[in-house]
């Protein structure tokens, strides 16, 4: 992912994102192949976070896309272009641990391993991702995943949550402090 | 390390594990698109906006949104609406809308988020409804006479100013936008100087057949269903049978002050102005059971429900005993009230034998200090005081040092016993000898023995045994720790020279 929007320069906070939504209705693909590259990686870490399986995570990386493509007409801007594309992704991620619950999904225990055949990723990277996926609590990866990979504010989180402030920063610190530990590790690789 | 820097290491590492789909969502895309253009030029219908039809988006829905077009079809023959002039697209139910408060209210809505039928599901909604005609109004506009409507009849008002939206779409993104707006359309219609709502939103599927079932054997919404699903799966107190005929506010309240976690995205707070509050229900507890509140070692209160009422819970101790209380919240009558001695206090045992004379400070340091062998025109400084903790007296702290060693001593307040001490050597690493190497150690069993005998206990009458080696500062050094009828005694003893490094003893 690059700078999450290229607009923000413009001291217009996520202005990119809304043209590129409004250019989508219109049924523009290259705004899409812009939104999908300044919001990919953040929908999958966060669908990823919510599921803790990665081709469930891809398939609602794909589908919270498809979707955006689709009812791109329907959004009204409001200057929350993100909230938007991500209670999408919130809500199909949902959907599919409703539907696990018949399946009975496994989800991994060692993600160094589950990362081990990713050559994108070099080891500190499977270190970092691994301490996310299992060193944190639902709630905790969430947030961590929301304002580190889209550079919401703690209170968009909040509110897109429905969590008071204070939970969602003391739960914030905490994740960071557990992280720590993680990147000590992943620094000496 | 900065947390610039780990969020960046972060950020790049899932950005690294996140995988590039472009090519096959574009082309997933190009097909939406075909058959979108396909089911215009069929539609006789032309909207401003181009959107798909809910049943070639999300072909995994088909079966819940043919349901849902049977029904729709149904009502517009059954209303005469005229079904010629409008197309298959907006004739057809596109989501459907829940509102629950205690009436229960459901809209079904077109693809153009125009109403094509809003049914009343309990007494409450009839009433709220009464011969409203809401066919064909654009969403928010309904949305709007139907709150204002649940206002003038009194559901809604300052002490119950919860709402539930619940919205059903075939369509993720739809659902999305639509909780959205009708949240919105709902604190707008609320805003007054007196009330101010809490909306819960969520999305359902109607598809999920335990929530379904659950609707129809307690005559509840689905919306209502999802939630109070989720919230008795995480408070084994409350059961969905005594919720299914609560108004949402108090289970909004039972949400918030029991800390349950819901997929709900909650705006704005639940009212409990019906209900006396946590505080005055403490009282009521502490008035009846004839405790005064500096008695009060810990209190809690949070609300429950006990025998179909909203009770407070209150639980509280004093030195002597537990007190757990059911408060009538609205009233704050005693509902029930349960109450047992606690484990006696280490203090209350002392003070009983010695009939509660405190040693004073004077005599707390001169045991302290005859311990470590020391004179008051040795020491530095010296410092002492009654601790507390929990508003009652614990002990005596002394404290002093001689040259760079500083002592820290807890003294038993009636009989003057030493129930800790600690010594520390400023800059060094205390009374120990230093430079220790394992192989010089004096072993567990030593070490053990070492705290038995301080504490003056047999082996045979000590439990949970522990002995573990510790590296302090370079020093190894052996943590012991046992048990002794309700004491807990811990030590650190020296590993190289068996000497005592400090203790501590709990009840």
């Amino acid at each position: 992912m690059y700078a999450l929007d290229p607009a923000d320069a413009s001291g217009e906070p996520n202005a990119g994102a809304e043209n590129d939504l409004r250019a989508i209705a219109e049924g523009n693909r290259e705004a899409l192949a812009r939104l999908y590259h300044s919001h990919g990686s953040a929908v999958y870490a966060y669908a990823l976070s919510i599921l803790r399986h990665r081709e469930e995570a891809e398939d609602v990386q794909q589908d919270t896309f498809v979707q955006i493509w689709r009812a791109a007409g329907t959004y009204r801007p409001q200057g929350k272009p993100d909230a938007w594309i991500f209670t999408i992704a919130r809500n199909l991620a949902m959907q599919r641990l409703r539907e696990r619950k018949k399946t009975v999904e496994t989800i991994p225990e060692d993600w160094q391993e589950e990362f081990a055949d990713d050559p994108r990723m070099d080891p500190s990277d499977r270190v970092l991702a691994a301490a996310l996926l299992e060193s944190l609590g639902d709630e905790e990866r969430q947030i961590v995943v929301l304002h580190i990979m889209t550079g919401m504010k703690h209170r968009e989180i909040a509110e897109m949550m429905g969590k008071p402030l204070s939970t969602v920063l003391s739960k914030y610190n905490r994740a960071l402090k557990k992280l720590r530990s993680a990147y000590k590790e992943a620094d000496s690789l | 390390m900065k947390d610039q820097e780990l969020e960046r290491r972060i950020r790049t590492a899932m950005e690294h594990a996140a995988p590039d789909r472009l090519d096959s969502i574009l082309s997933s895309c190009d097909e939406q698109k075909g058959e979108y253009t396909n089911m215009t030029t069929l539609s006789n219908f032309s909207n401003t906006t181009p959107r798909p039809d809910a049943e070639k988006s999300a072909p995994a829905k088909r079966s819940v949104w043919r349901r849902f077009a049977a029904i729709a079809a149904a009502l517009v023959l059954f209303v005469g609406i005229g079904s010629y002039s409008m197309g298959r697209r907006a004739a057809a139910v596109d989501s459907i809308i829940l509102l629950d408060v205690n009436p229960s209210i459901s809209i079904s809505v077109n693809v153009n988020e125009k109403v094509l039928s809003a049914e009343a599901l309990n007494a409450d909604a009839e009433t709220v409804l009464g011969d409203m005609d809401l066919k064909g109004v654009s969403l928010d506009v309904a949305v709007n006479a139907i709150i204002g409507a649940m206002l003038q009849a009194g559901y809604l008002d300052e002490a119950r100013n919860s709402i539930l939206v619940s919205v059903e779409s075939g369509d993720a993104a739809r659902g999305a936008a639509l909780e959205q707006e009708v949240s919105a359309a709902i604190a707008a219609a609320t805003q007054t100087d007196s009330l101010s709502a809490a909306v819960l939103s969520q999305t359902i599927s109607a598809t999920d057949e335990t929530l379904t079932s659950l609707a129809a054997e307690y005559d509840i919404s689905l919306g209502k269903a999802a939630l109070i699903q989720e919230v008795v799966a995480q408070d084994a107190t409350l059961t969905v049978a005594d919720l299914a005929g609560v108004d949402i506010n108090e289970i909004a309240l039972l949400i918030s002050s029991n800390n349950i976690s819901t997929s709900t995205t909650q705006t704005g707070t639940a009212s409990d102005k019906a209900y006396i509050g946590e505080s005055a229900a403490l009282n009521a507890a502490l008035a009846d059971a004839g405790v005064s509140n500096a008695d009060v070692l810990r209190s809690t209160a949070k609300l429950g429900r006990e025998n179909g009422v909203m009770v407070y819970e209150v639980e509280f101790d004093t030195a002597e005993m537990e007190y757990d209380y059911d408060i009538d919240a609205g009233t704050g009558a005693v509902v029930s009230v349960d109450i047992e001695r606690r484990y006696s206090s280490l203090e209350t045992v002392i003070s009983s034998i010695t009939s509660g004379t405190l040693i004073g400070e004077t005599a707390a340091e001169d045991i302290a200090l005859a311990d470590a062998g020391a004179s008051r025109t040795d020491v530095t400084y010296l410092n002492s005081w009654l601790e507390y903790d929990d508003g009652r007296m614990e002990c005596y702290e002394v404290e002093f040092a001689v040259g760079s060693t500083v002592y820290e001593y807890k003294i038993g307040l009636y009989d003057g016993t030493i129930r800790s001490r600690d010594v520390e050597t400023r800059g060094g690493t205390g009374a120990s000898s230093g430079n220790t190497t394992q192989s010089t150690l004096i072993g567990e069993d030593a070490a053990l023995s070492a705290a038995l005998s301080h504490a003056g206990v047999s082996a045979s009458d000590a439990s949970k045994t522990k002995v573990k080696l510790d590296r302090d500062d370079g020093v190894y050094v052996y943590e012991v720790e046992f048990t002794v009828g309700w004491l807990e005694y811990e030590y650190e003893i020296d590993a190289a020279s068996g000497s005592i490094l400090s203790f501590e003893i709990d009840d």
